[in-house]
């Protein structure tokens, strides 16, 4: 009965709730990440610096807030693209394992007969 | 449909997880599991071995029996249907036999954490249990069947052990006797199952994943070294607490209008005002959690904002000098609009609008900002300081967003109190039954008046885990406890052996201070005595009492002697000579704020709320007066200045007056009984015109005091002689009267129309002028008796 029990289990709600779990996590790393955050403020400039300005209205003052805003941008979009990129492999690696594990989760409990069988044949490295 | 079936699979599951219910197996298992596969790997790449896949073969076998074992038998979930099968918590299912019945339920209940739950907070034990199970049929069937009840109308999950024993207790037909009997109601036991899985969902919620935004959150927000510096980041603080505040209706409502208002154009501020202690923090706090939660769909423009709180005192503390805050508030704002994604939050908002000690004045600075919009801000201040800012500007007034923010009902109260209790008990390592969160409630109501619901329930909460009994446990009796300690109001029944023989001859404690007036001494006596037993009505004064007669007889004597016998000492009278109440707009002198003038009746209650009310000269008050003090009569209440419930139920009320005294004098005269004419005296006031009938009639009793005879005088005699030894006790000094000396003083001390109060003048004017030149001239030392004889008596009086 018990051994129903943990068929029924194991191939109905256990696979769903792993997959789940697998979802969750992968929604975290996601949240840790903030992909979509990142591309939505790709340009903007990294920390704010020098997005305020000098307040100065002389031409060489603007020009000058100009080019610390442009710095700012550019150290903010290499940083994000960083973290994308760096986002965007941890993602993919996650999504692999996770998919891996999904499918190899029905199979895990006919493995010790599998195991049995290749002892039996004598398969060794 | 509520039958319970033991072969089920939930059941037989339950009961096989059971067995591995033990970190150590579970330990083992893992372990066992990694030695395997090592030992597999060993074999095979060392040896070359084919056995290596047996151990795998079992490594991966117990690898399964593991993650079964963990993720299922451990914690079944319910079933599908709505069986009682499906139903019943893991707990219980593992702690059924076959053939379950009310008795085994009795039994097994508080081996369940929703059973342990009510046993420790409700003192549901397995012993009451068992007794209810004496009056309930054997048969489970309807014992299930009305577990299903409560299961559904505490909307809880599971039938747990929490749910099966309150089912027990409603099927004992005697139940709301046997609860009444613990000071509970059934429906008190349905709360403490929607508590127990309040607090379960909030330990579930712990393990859930918190999205905040990761590490791009703030990539593209400033830098804010000032605000650092000069506030607190609230959001910061949140982000590592699991979602879980209790939410009250309003305040849900209130974070919702929040969002509106930042989230279109417009004002971009919003001034919650409300009194202290209704919880603006806490909505601040809940607005806090909806920003940093990523699932809640904000829009961008609002979403992982953060909320940083400005402190005034500490800018004044660091910025010194008002200038150097002008300059430095404009920094810090300037700071946070640059960031882009700071809420300023200006607590207690009206220290930066006002000029006082730990005040500053910046309106001139805030005001330009809260104008134009452009930086978020959140404003929090009491009520009665907005009025007054709005008075003086009200053009800040108009700029601002309003929420009123109200204060808790009873039943919000307890939801927010049970929320608190976890955090107050990890704090403190102690634990709160029921019934101190209802009298936290009750005792808060009538003596924390700085607060409002629920922050001044909270607060007596909080006082009361210093007192546990025993175990820890904080009960009803802690939190009288706190409120003794903390107001210096007697709050329980008197348990103590010599209190309870100090009430029992408080009519002898009194005379040992003042002289006859028996049927006065002896009212007031009743009325402590019944307060002690806890026998009156909780929701009027201790007593009140009208004292009439003539002056010097003892009227405000024996309020003295009440104060000191009873009341902790003469400190604790309140006393209020009503002849300086004469004019209309005196009302307000006797309600006024404490901070304005701390003379004032209300005032000098709230602090005092134990003491002995004295109001002296009743009859010269001011009708408007006397018109105010009927509520406090009558429902021991008064209502201050700012409007706030000033309770006077555990005080004595004492009202004095003269009026009358020469109709006293004359039934004396003529030989009557005086408690026979206090009716015709308490009419003959009414027609005078010197009060109105509904202010006499709101006294509890009405003393008369009669005048004093020469015998009368003579033991006054003997009790400020008394007094006068009193005095001289450090230096061991004795003055003794002879009978003569006695008689002498009393033949001049004796004023039918001033009473008692020339005697004291002539005891002054005689004795202790002879006593002072006896010790100046040496011949009265240290531990000496003086004797005073009737000629020096005499002497003394020729003298002056």
């Amino acid at each position: 009965m018990l051994i129903v029990g943990f068929l029924q289990w194991w191939y109905l709600r256990g696979w769903t709730d792993f997959i789940h779990k697998m979802l969750s996590g992968l929604h975290s790393i996601a949240d840790n990440f903030s992909i979509t955050l990142l591309l939505k403020t790709l340009v903007a400039p990294y920390k704010q610096i020098s997005a305020y300005g000098s307040g100065s209205e002389s031409f060489q003052a603007r020009i000058s807030d100009f080019f610390d805003k442009l710095l700012s941008r550019m150290i903010g979009m290499t940083l994000r693209i960083i973290i994308i990129v760096v986002g965007i492999v941890v993602i993919l690696l996650d999504i692999l394992i996770s998919g891996i594990a999904i499918l190899l989760w029905p199979l895990l409990p006919i493995m010790p007969l599998i195991c049995v069988v290749m002892a039996i044949i004598g398969v060794s490295f | 449909m509520h039958q319970f079936h033991y072969d089920s699979m939930r059941a037989r599951e339950s009961r096989a997880g059971k067995v591995f219910d033990s970190w150590f197996i579970r330990v083992l298992l893992k372990v066992a599991i990694v030695a395997l596969v090592v030992l597999g790997g060993c074999l095979m790449f060392i040896m070359h071995s084919s056995s290596a896949w047996l151990l795998w073969g079992i490594a991966i076998a117990m690898l399964v029996m593991d993650i079964y074992i963990t993720r299922e038998l451990l914690d079944p979930p319910l079933g599908p249907s709505d069986s009682l099968d499906d139903k019943l918590s893991r707990n219980v299912l593992t702690l059924l036999s076959r053939n379950p019945t009310p008795k085994e339920i009795a039994k097994i209940a508080h081996k369940t954490n929703s059973g342990n739950f009510l046993a420790v907070r409700y003192a549901i034990t397995p012993r009451f249990l068992e007794i209810v199970a004496e009056g309930v049929l054997e048969d489970i069937v309807p014992l299930f069947a009305k577990a299903r009840e409560v299961q559904r109308v505490t909307n809880y999950e599971s039938v747990s052990g929490g749910v099966l024993a309150v089912a027990l207790i409603e099927l004992n037909p005697n139940h709301e006797q046997m609860l009444r009997t613990m000071k509970l109601e059934v429906q008190d036991l349905y709360n403490g199952i929607i508590w127990y899985n309040y607090l379960h969902g909030l330990v579930k919620n712990r393990s859930k994943p918190k999205h905040t935004g990761g590490i791009a959150r703030d990539l593209a927000f400033g830098y804010t070294p000032y605000l650092q510096r000069f506030g607190q980041n609230i959001s910061r603080s949140r982000e590592g607490v699991a979602n879980g505040q209790v939410q009250l209706a309003q305040h849900s409502e209130i974070v919702t209008r929040m969002i509106e208002t930042f989230s279109k154009g417009g004002r971009q501020n919003v001034a919650l005002i409300g009194p202290s202690g209704c919880g603006k923090s806490s909505i601040i706090t809940a607005f806090c959690d909806k920003l940093l939660d990523a699932d809640a769909k904000l829009s961008s423009q609002l979403q992982f904002r953060q909320i940083f709180k400005l402190d005034a005192a500490s800018m004044i503390g660091a910025g010194g000098e008002r200038g150097k805050i002008e300059q430095l508030v404009p920094t810090i704002l300037g700071e946070a609009y640059a960031a882009k994604n700071i809420i300023i939050w200006l607590d207690n908002a009206h220290l930066f609008f006002e000029e006082a000690t730990g005040a500053v004045d910046i309106s001139n600075v805030l005001l330009p900002i809260i104008e134009a919009g452009n930086l978020r801000m959140i404003l929090t201040m009491e009520q009665q300081r907005y009025l007054e800012i709005s008075a003086k500007n009200p053009q800040l007034a108009n700029a601002l967003n309003k929420i009123m923010v109200e204060q808790s009902s009873e039943e919000e109260t307890m939801k927010v109190m049970e929320d608190h209790v976890p955090r107050l008990e990890y704090k403190y390592n102690v634990i709160y039954t029921h019934w101190a969160l209802v009298e936290a409630y009750r005792l808060s109501e009538r003596y924390v008046h700085d607060l409002v619901m629920p922050g001044r329930a909270i607060n007596l909460l909080e006082s009361a885990a210093n007192y546990p009994v025993q175990n820890g446990y904080i009960t009803d009796e802690s939190v009288q406890t706190a409120v003794e300690k903390v107001y210096g109001i007697k709050m329980q029944a008197t348990q103590d052996e010599g209190e309870k023989t100090k009430l029992l001859n408080l009519e002898e404690l009194i005379h040992e201070r003042m002289v006859d007036q028996v049927g006065a001494v002896q009212a007031v006596s009743n009325a402590l005595r019944r307060s002690a037993a806890g026998v009156r009505n909780q929701n009027r004064p201790i007593g009140t009492f009208l004292f009439l007669g003539p002056t010097g007889v003892g009227k405000t004597e024996l309020a003295k002697a009440l104060s000191e016998v009873y009341f902790h000492g003469e400190g604790e009278i309140i006393r209020l000579d009503l002849n300086e109440f004469v004019d209309s707009t005196d009302v307000a002198r006797l309600i006024a704020d404490g901070s304005e003038d701390e003379l004032s009746l209300t005032s000098q209650v709230m602090k005092h709320p134990f003491s002995v009310v004295l109001l002296d000269e009743i009859e010269k008050a001011h009708p408007q007066v006397l018109t105010t003090l009927l509520q406090l009569l009558d429902e021991g209440i008064l209502r201050d200045v700012k409007n706030r419930e000033v309770s006077f139920r555990d005080a004595i009320v004492i009202a004095t007056s003269n009026a009358g005294a020469e109709q006293i004098r004359q039934f004396i005269d003529n030989g009557m009984d005086l408690s026979d004419v206090k009716e015709e005296l308490t009419n003959s006031l009414i027609h005078s015109g010197e009060f109105k009938p509904e202010f006499l009639n709101r006294f509890d009793e009405i003393c008369i005091f009669k005048p004093l005879s020469k015998q009368d005088l003579r033991k006054i005699v003997d009790l400020i002689i008394q007094s006068v030894n009193k005095t001289l006790e450090p230096q061991k000094i004795n003055v003794q009267l002879s009978d003569g000396a006695k008689d002498i003083l009393v033949e001049h001390g004796y004023d039918p129309k001033l009473g008692a109060r020339p005697m004291r003048r002539i005891i002054q004017n005689t004795v202790e002028n002879l006593v002072a030149k006896m010790v100046l001239a040496g011949i009265a030392g240290n531990g000496a008796t003086i004797d005073i004889d009737a000629e020096m008596v005499e002497s003394q009086l020729e003298n002056k």
